[in-house]
């Protein structure tokens, strides 16, 4: 892939519950602090993800909601409705508008989970998962999540308490990240020791749904540099599936659209995984991050729990891993979450301070069902 | 809302079932493993929100030697009248014999119809139209069987009869206002046996905004601050929420202890506040000023400040609220489902 496409600007709201807001007044937010960041360009494409907005009742279309609120008149408005990728596949489309036009694009996406009753949000994540056979059967997303757990610790002897050591990272990370909906420190113990979701899965080691908003401004590298923006590049992109329903797969522990849509996306970028300085995960549960970071390829099937344990992943270390609190501490807002974890790649990789140069954003819908893999790498104007 | 011309608490009393249940008893039936508190009461199979009424009342009378023929109102507050269509205010007037010539009204404002009647009776007081009247927050909250609610709800109430402050009173009211929005945060429906909620809901927007804002105004409009209280009473339906707006709002641990039940008798709802001012008062000096503000959903919060006079001495409640922890009685779920008439359908 051919660096054309840059990231010149971003926003976000703190992810949590906005008892006083509509989903479209925060979508309006994030949006316009992203088209501020990037000095307020005219918009040709707008491409915002939302998992659901439509299917919870809120509103329909969101997207073009929220494009009224900001203003802007004659561009292409798109609301993508597709999990935990949502606004992932909306910076897709993102990439595919620049790659035949140029301008500016506004890409990014928006959830509110807080207007609906809790069993209402779960059933609706539930349909949008695999109705034919998840629902049906009687097992919920946590419950699949315990499975998989259980299943982990068996085959690979894993003590419990590694599976829970992702969570307590995620925690640290998030202190000092204003957009992060829990910003509080936890220890592995207080961790363990929390109220039980599904045996042996805790609190802890489910990631909370919240409302949130986040978009990225897109361009191409001539432009951005044209107009004399700050850029980071979009070096790579990787999308590949699993089969929906859980059993139809070979291995449930084994999470294969992540590992090609990293191996694509890794290609399309010319890189290795040894390139890798942040890698952004999608750790809906502890135990699928665990999951998705074996596939990915960092660390042997098994061993993720213990390396995690060992310390490893921290900030400064290579890779470092969801360096502002993962989806456990910054919050899970679903479709709008991928939009986050770039948001967030985007900032260390703009940092003087932060010594960091190519960043993986993983991204998925439930269990590995879809997975996104996205490369940036750190751009010009930085100095 | 500072009355013109003096009034103020003549007695009071308070009132707590025997039985408590233990949330851990209630968890291990429905499987939950964490708990809100520690354990709540629940009224036997022979009492009702007005059997509780009814002793809170009693108490008061008594400890304070009120004139009952001169109870010129009395307003129940609650959300657990034993009919939904037959005033509970009379039943009380002929069984403590009080004067048929009685203004009577129940109260309805979930958790915080208690305190409304508190100031409407201070109301006609302060204005001359009657010289003493009575104010009860009680109830028996219902909670659906595993719902959230049912480890919390609980049964208690107290009455406080209030006079003009120049017939002597145990405590001056010297102002209260009331702050109220409509958020849906917890409802019971007409011919509904147990309220809904919306779970978090009833927190932020709810019981922390309706609080905070009730007593920010309150402390603006009257140039009151924290440090002018020795106590204060929060609306406490859990452990946590009383101790967390205490906090926002600096006030300390020590100041609200005294009127901090619900870690062991639970919710009482209209009685919450309530219950709590009493417990307070038992231990109160001559000069120490109370802030309380309740909270109902749907939603509201009333703030008071009372300051405390030499009568408090001889005037307190006989029987102690303490004297009702100290009874208290465990039962297990069973018992609980029984007395609580959750078997029948």
């Amino acid at each position: 892939m051919d660096n054309n496409v840059v990231v010149v600007g971003y926003g976000m709201v703190r992810v949590g519950e906005y008892w006083y807001k509509d989903i479209v007044s925060i979508g309006v937010e994030a949006a316009e602090s992203a088209l501020e960041a990037a000095g307020n360009p005219d918009i040709d494409a707008f491409y915002v993800g939302s998992a659901l907005s439509s299917a919870l009742g809120i509103q329909g279309n969101v997207g073009l909601h929220i494009a009224d609120e900001i203003g802007l008149d004659d561009f292409i408005v798109e609301t993508i409705s597709s999990g935990g990728v949502s606004s992932g596949l909306a910076f897709i489309n993102g990439l595919h508008y620049l790659a035949s036009r140029h301008g500016y694009v506004l890409v990014g996406g928006v959830e509110k989970t807080s207007d609906n009753l809790p069993t209402e949000v779960s059933e609706a994540v539930l349909v949008d998962l695999d109705r034919r056979v998840m629902k049906y059967s009687g097992l919920t997303e946590a419950g699949l999540a315990a499975i998989l757990a259980r299943l982990y610790m068996e085959r690979y002897g894993v003590d419990r308490s590694k599976i829970t050591q992702i969570s307590v990272l995620d925690h640290e990370n998030a202190v000092d990240n204003p957009y992060a909906m829990f910003r509080k420190a936890v220890t592995l113990d207080m961790a363990l020791s929390s109220p039980i979701v599904a045996d042996p899965l805790t609190i802890f080691d489910v990631s909370p749904y919240g409302d949130g908003a986040a978009f990225l401004v897109l361009t191409t590298k001539d432009r951005a540099i044209e107009d004399g923006l700050r850029y980071v590049e979009v070096a790579g992109y990787g999308f590949a599936r699993n089969r929906v329903p859980i059993n139809y797969r070979e291995d449930i522990l084994s999470f294969r659209a992540t590992a090609k849509a990293v191996g694509d996306a890794l290609g399309s970028a010319g890189i290795s995984l040894d390139d890798l300085d942040i890698i952004e995960l999608f750790d809906s549960y502890s135990i699928s991050g665990l999951l998705a970071l074996e596939g990915i390829g960092v660390c042997e099937s098994g061993s993720s729990a213990n390396e995690f344990s060992r310390g490893m992943f921290r900030r400064g270390m290579r890779p470092s891993i969801n360096t502002f609190g993962g989806l456990k501490a910054r919050g899970y807002p679903i479709g709008a979450t991928t939009a986050y974890q770039i948001s967030e790649a985007v900032i260390r990789l703009l940092s003087d301070s932060d010594d960091y140069s190519t960043a993986l954003i993983h991204s998925m819908t439930g269990f590995d069902d879809e997975a996104l893999a996205i490369i940036l790498r750190r751009g010009g104007l930085n100095a | 809302m500072k009355p013109v011309n003096g009034v103020g608490i003549f007695g009071y009393g308070a009132y707590i079932p025997r039985y408590i249940i233990e949330n851990s008893s209630i968890a291990s039936v429905w499987g939950k493993l964490s708990t809100p508190i520690k354990s709540k009461t629940f009224p036997s199979y022979d009492e009702d929100s007005l059997t509780i009424a009814y002793e809170a009342c009693r108490i008061a009378l008594e400890s304070s030697g009120a004139p009952r023929d001169k109870i010129g109102a009395i307003y129940i507050g609650s959300e657990s009248k034993p009919y939904a269509v037959k005033p509970s205010g009379t039943v009380l007037v002929d069984a403590l014999g009080l004067s048929r010539n009685i203004l009577s009204a129940d109260f309805e404002f979930a958790c915080k119809a208690g305190t409304e009647a508190i100031q409407a009776v201070s109301g006609l007081i302060a204005s001359g139209m009657i010289e003493f009247g009575i104010a009860i927050g009680t109830d028996t909250s219902q909670g659906r069987p595993g719902d959230e609610l049912e480890y919390t709800a609980a049964a208690g109430g107290a009455a406080f009869v209030l006079s003009r402050a120049s017939n002597g009173v145990v405590a001056e009211i010297e102002a209260s206002n009331s702050y109220v929005s409509d958020t849906p945060d917890f409802w019971r429906r007409s011919g509904e046996k147990y309220p809904r909620h919306l779970y978090r809901f009833t927190g932020e927007p709810a019981y922390f905004h309706h609080i905070i804002t009730s007593v920010k105004h309150f402390f603006e409009e009257y140039g009151y601050s924290p440090r002018d209280f020795d106590y204060a009473i929060f609306h406490q339906p859990n452990s946590k929420f009383p101790q967390r707006v205490a906090k926002m709002l600096g006030f300390t641990m020590d100041q609200i202890r005294p009127g901090l039940l619900s870690p062991i008798i639970g919710n009482t709802y209209s009685g919450a506040t309530l219950v709590g001012l009493a417990a307070t008062l038992d231990v109160s000096k001559p000069g120490d000023r109370i802030l309380l503000a309740s909270f109902g959903s749907g939603a509201g919060s009333d703030a008071f400040s009372f300051v405390v006079t030499d009568l408090i001495e001889e005037r307190r409640a006989k029987p102690p609220l303490k004297s009702f922890l100290e009874r208290l009685v465990t039962k297990d779920y069973s018992t609980y489902v029984r007395y609580r008439g959750k078997l029948w359908v």
